[in-house]
């Protein structure tokens, strides 16, 4: 695939909240900390990472519902940061978010066309009032619902037809990139395929970007053309998604990509696993050096004490570890995954 | 006329609320009405005294319909008063109310939805506001500035807006963490026309109420400011003005200050009704929510006709099974044709039998009681499970796991009833046993573990006692003992530093540990089956899989059986024997997983393992299912997949599939398994 350009990119991002002082004193905790993100026109960028990692919260920051600490965001060129009035609104337009909780994302007391139809109460030059009611109907059918659905109420819907709705909406100012938060974690298998068939004929219809977050690697493995593998809050791992789940070098890759309970295991033909032990060090209190030195087997003394860098230059699959993993295959997941199934 | 009737039957808690709502308004209209025309109305009766004839008693026509409540001790007609007074005292208690409400819920939605150092700052003014003595405040500004109504109105919705501005402020704090408000953001739909959009239709209904009660206080503080001289001054009059004239004479002639009294709580009353009938009817969630709730109360009653429940299954092909509920008139179904699991025949379920199933679960049903009527959740659910054995229950959300379980664990919910079939565990049938002889199965026979682990733990007690809790009951330990068996527990589950972490309490735990904890308590007293309710769903992939190792350990140390319920296809791969696969609350499919999984003999089994997203679809379209899993209410007749199955024909429509022999050891519910087994 050609090099795309750059859209979207943020640099050294950080974001810490105060939280009550911890055990080790320290009261502020890093959710999000020095991150680089980059993401190419047309290209979808997987995010994955344990819960609490701070993929939210970097989703928020990209999206301007939190101000980074540090860093810089930057969209085609233009941090929105600096921004106000009419300018800052016409960049909201051209990224837009799906939330991960079709339930909490829409309002309750809004029926499906005045929710589709509320990003242009704001702006109000993109669709005149009178063409409203049609363009409507239009997003409810790009999305697979019916336009006799508008009238209904969120709580009328199921998950997966909720979940439509909050992407027509975030269709409905015609953006550039969407940023998904786990949009489909909240579905079930069934309905799950099918918003992630819509999110990617959508993507090649508009010609839109992703940023794609999720905790499910299959999900992620299937829709992304980059993957970034988040741990406590930092970047440990990036590249094409291909390679990084085929050939991990850090070895929470390897080590996600080997839990992850996958089909190709039917048949009690047990893989050997990567089993970690240990908790998830609370991102309050990250362990020094590399922080996933508390669960990783190949620690060494230099991983307590010196944070691992990425290599110089910008190689496409880069991780952050003294030790990364050569070329070794991956553990799992990388065999026919339904090898066992047939059709 | 025929359509009122019908909702009547359906909704006659809401009909209720109706008719209190409508009867509220009446009221409300009736003091409007008699505010605006009361003047012309009654003239200078109220004001012309007739001291020849004070005191006159109420309930008597004789002097007119003006004395028919009494006359005060000035011999002015109580009635005609109460009437001339309904102008005056809601041209106080009216401005009053609705200026406090419009300022403190502005002011509080704009810190609520802000937070920061508007929230702090405003908050500090309400507390400030607040701790001043309301009346103090009001004698002192009325005593300055000469009583008059316009002093008394804005003195009282002073002191009166702290209360909105608190109200309003939790309420928009709560939803300014709400994710449709950060959609809002999104789209660069900040401050005010956020407030309005989403905020104000949302607390508004909640301050409605609050206010409707407020004028109950502003009518009585009116009342004392009246009292002291700095009220309402006659000739004037007011409810509360009348009542604190009646006060002195309450002795003597009671009814000059309780009628008064009465107008001003019947009022009251009214509004406050009416703005709860308003808050429920501008919500759309509301309404359905609080009909269930009246509903759910209800105790058992006889079903009605099938046909109420909407398009629902038809009868015959619909009713399970059933052992009980004397209830269930229609005929029972065939018996199924091939026992889902290992045919357990009722004769040999009498003993246990050395291989035999420790828990046979066979045609479960449960209904959810609903204002509209019961909805079969569960509906012929039959699967069985061996000792040191994984079942997995596999199904998508709303498919009636969970209740399954509950209703084995006999852990339903209230409005939920086990309506049929039987769930042996070791031959006895666990569901036509007391509650406490369930009481006693729990822990030893058979227990649960749940998916929410926090919400699972009782907050306030250690994790060390509660995880005791099961020694001291059912074996009896001293306090020691069992605390010591406790830690002894923790240590078997993976818990660092047990005996120090003995005394913490839930909420110090990770996510994972918690459910550790709540593993250790249910395999405690050694159950004999384990039933398992998504028990990693919350956790990471990393936590998961050391939670069903443990899982595993635990089943095969202690020779369980182990439910498995699950949404998740690798999970079910990795980790279970068996699977039964769920779909609209019937199993649709059982049989060993390997099996299963690699040549499924019923298009939903083999539809849901084709969504999968696996690595050689990549990129390409997905092959999903279309449509979603039906509602509980509106199940399709015959099969209830047939609306999303890609193999339906006309005998789908009309017959219900059962579960059905397709091979050694397995099942399925389609009229076709037999050829999908075969192809
Ligand atoms: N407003 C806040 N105040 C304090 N801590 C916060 C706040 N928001 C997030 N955090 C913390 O920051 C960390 C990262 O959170 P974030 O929501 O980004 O995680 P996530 O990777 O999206 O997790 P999940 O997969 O569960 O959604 C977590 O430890 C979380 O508890
Ligand atoms: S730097 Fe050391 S501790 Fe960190 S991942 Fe690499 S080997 Fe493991
Ligand atoms: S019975 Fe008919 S509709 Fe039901 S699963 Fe089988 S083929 Fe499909
Ligand atoms: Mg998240």
């Amino acid at each position: 695939m050609p090099e795309p350009g750059t859209l979207l990119e943020a640099r050294g991002l950080t974001k810490s909240f105060a939280v009550p002082r911890t055990a080790k004193g320290s009261t502020r905790l890093r959710a999000v900390d020095g991150v680089d993100l980059r993401l190419g026109r047309g290209e979808t960028l997987g995010l994955v990472g344990e819960s609490g990692c701070g993929k939210s919260t970097l989703a928020r920051m990209l999206l301007m519902l939190e101000r980074p600490d540090e860093g810089t965001v930057r969209f085609e060129g233009v941090d929105p940061f600096t921004l106000s009035g009419a300018k800052l609104l016409a960049w909201r337009r051209k990224v837009q978010m799906v939330f991960q909780d079709p339930f909490g994302s829409l309002n309750p007391r809004l029926c499906a066309a005045d929710l589709i139809s509320e990003p242009w109460l704001t702006h109000r030059g993109l669709v005149p009032a009178p063409k409203r009611a049609a363009r409507v109907a239009e997003l409810l059918e790009m999305v697979g619902l019916r336009p006799s659905d508008a009238r209904r109420y969120p709580q009328e819907f199921s998950g997966g037809q909720r979940q439509r709705i909050g992407i027509a909406r975030a269709l409905a100012l015609e953006p550039d990139v969407v940023v998904c938060d786990e949009p489909v974690s909240a579905l079930d298998l069934s309905v799950q395929a099918q918003v992630l068939n819509l999110l990617s004929d959508l993507r090649d219809e508009l010609g839109l970007s992703y940023v794609f977050i999720s905790h499910d690697l299959s999900v992620v493995r299937h829709v992304a053309d980059r993957v970034a593998v988040m741990y406590l809050g930092r970047i440990v791992e990036s590249g094409p998604a291909e390679e990084v789940f085929d050939r991990p070098h850090h070895p929470y890759t390897a080590a996600l990509l080997s839990a992850a309970p996958s089909l190709a295991a039917t048949g009690g033909a047990k893989r050997e696993r990567i089993l970690l032990t240990g908790e998830i060090p609370s991102p309050a209190d990250p362990p020094s050096g590399c922080r996933f030195r508390t669960r990783c087997w190949r620690a060494e003394d230099v991983c307590a004490e010196a944070v691992p860098v990425p290599p110089l230059g910008e190689p496409s699959h880069t991780a952050e570890c003294h030790f990364p993993l050569e070329e070794t295959p991956a553990v799992a997941g990388s065999g026919p995954g339904g090898g066992s199934r047939s059709a | 006329m025929a359509q009122k009737d019908m909702s009547r039957f359906r909704w006659p808690a809401l009909l209720l609320q109706d008719r209190f709502a409508f009867a509220a308004a009446l009221v409300l209209v009736a003091v409007a009405v008699c505010a605006v025309l009361g003047p012309l109305l009654i003239g200078d009766l109220a004001t012309r005294q007739n001291l020849r004839d004070p005191g006159r008693e109420p309930f008597s026509l004789d002097h007119g319909w003006a004395f028919v409540l009494g006359s005060d001790s000035l011999g002015r007609p109580v009635a005609a008063r109460l009437i001339a007074a309904a102008g005056t005292t809601l041209s106080v208690a009216v401005p009053a109310v609705l200026c406090s409400l419009a300022v403190g819920s502005v002011w509080g939605m704009w810190a609520g939805y802000h937070g920061g150092w508007r929230e702090s700052v405003s908050l500090r003014v309400a507390d400030v506001i607040l701790s001043f003595p309301s009346l103090l405040l009001a004698v002192v500004v009325l005593y300055v500035f000469s009583p008059s109504a316009v002093g008394i109105v804005v003195v009282l919705a002073v002191a009166r807006i702290p209360v909105y501005l608190r109200t309003a402020r939790a309420e928009s704090a709560e939803l300014r963490s709400r994710l449709f408000i950060d959609a809002a953001r999104t789209f660069g739909t900040t401050g005010w026309a956020s407030i309005r959009r989403h905020v104000a239709p949302t607390v508004l209904p909640t301050l409605l109420t609050v206010a409707a009660l407020d004028f109950c206080f502003v009518m009585l503080t009116e009342s004392s400011l009246s009292f002291l001289g700095i009220g309402i001054q006659p000739p004037d009059v007011s409810w509360g003005l009348m009542v604190a004239q009646g006060r002195q004479e309450l002795q003597s002639a009671w009814w000059i200050a309780v009628f008064p009294g009465l107008a001003i709580v019947i009022t009251t009353v009214s509004a406050t009704v009416l703005a709860a009938w308003a808050r429920l009817s501008t919500d759309p969630g509301q309404r359905w929510r609080h009909g269930l709730r009246r509903g759910g109360s209800r105790l058992r009653r006889p079903r009605p006709a099938r046909g109420d429940v909407g398009p629902g299954p038809s009868p015959t092909a619909e009713s399970a099974p059933t052992g009980e509920g004397p209830d269930l008139t229609e005929t029972p179904p065939p018996p199924l044709a091939v026992s889902p699991a290992h045919a357990v025949s009722p004769a040999q379920a009498g003993a246990p039998v050395a291989g035999a199933d420790t828990l046979a679960v066979d045609g479960l049903a449960v209904d959810i009681r609903t204002p509209a009527g019961p909805v079969p959740v569960v509906r012929g659910v039959s699967f069985a499970v061996r000792s040191g054995e994984t079942l997995a229950l596999l199904g998508e959300s709303g498919c009636g796991k969970s209740m399954t379980a509950h209703a084995v664990a006999g852990l339903l919910d209230p409005a939920a009833e086990v309506v049929g079939g039987q769930a042996r565990l070791d031959g006895e049938d666990v569901l036509a046993l007391g509650p406490r002889a369930r009481r006693r199965l729990a822990g030893p026979g058979l227990s649960i573990v749940f998916q929410d682990a926090l919400s699972a733990l009782n907050p306030v007690l250690t994790v060390g006692t509660q995880l005791a809790e099961p020694f001291r009951i059912h074996e009896g330990l001293s306090r020691r003992a069992a605390r010591a068996r406790a830690i002894e527990l923790m240590e078997r589950v993976g818990i660092p530093e047990a005996s120090s972490r003995a005394g913490a309490y839930p909420h110090q735990f990770s996510g994972g540990m918690r459910q550790r904890l709540l593993i250790a308590m249910a395999v405690a007293l050694r159950p004999k089956v384990l039933l398992a309710d998504e028990p990693t769903t919350a956790l990471d992939v990393t936590v998961q899989a050391q939670i069903m190792d443990l899982l595993a350990e635990l089943r095969s140390e202690q020779r369980m059986a182990l439910v498995l319920i699950t949404h998740d296809l690798g999970l079910v791969a990795e980790h279970a024997d068996r699977v039964a696969v769920m779909y609209a609350g019937t199993v649709v499919e059982t049989g060993p997983v390997t099996e299963v999984f690699g040549r499924p003999n019923h298009p939903y089994t083999r539809g849901l393992l084709e969504s999968v997203p696996a690595e050689q679809h990549k990129g390409s379209r997905l092959d999903s299912i279309p449509g979603s899993p039906p509602d509980p209410r509106s199940v399709p007749t015959g099969c209830a997949f047939r609306t999303r199955c890609p193999m339906a024909r006309e005998v789908c429509a009309g017959h219900r599939p059962t579960l059905a022999g397709t091979g050694a050891d397995r099942a399925a519910a389609c009229h076709f398994g037999k050829e999908l087994a075969d192809a």
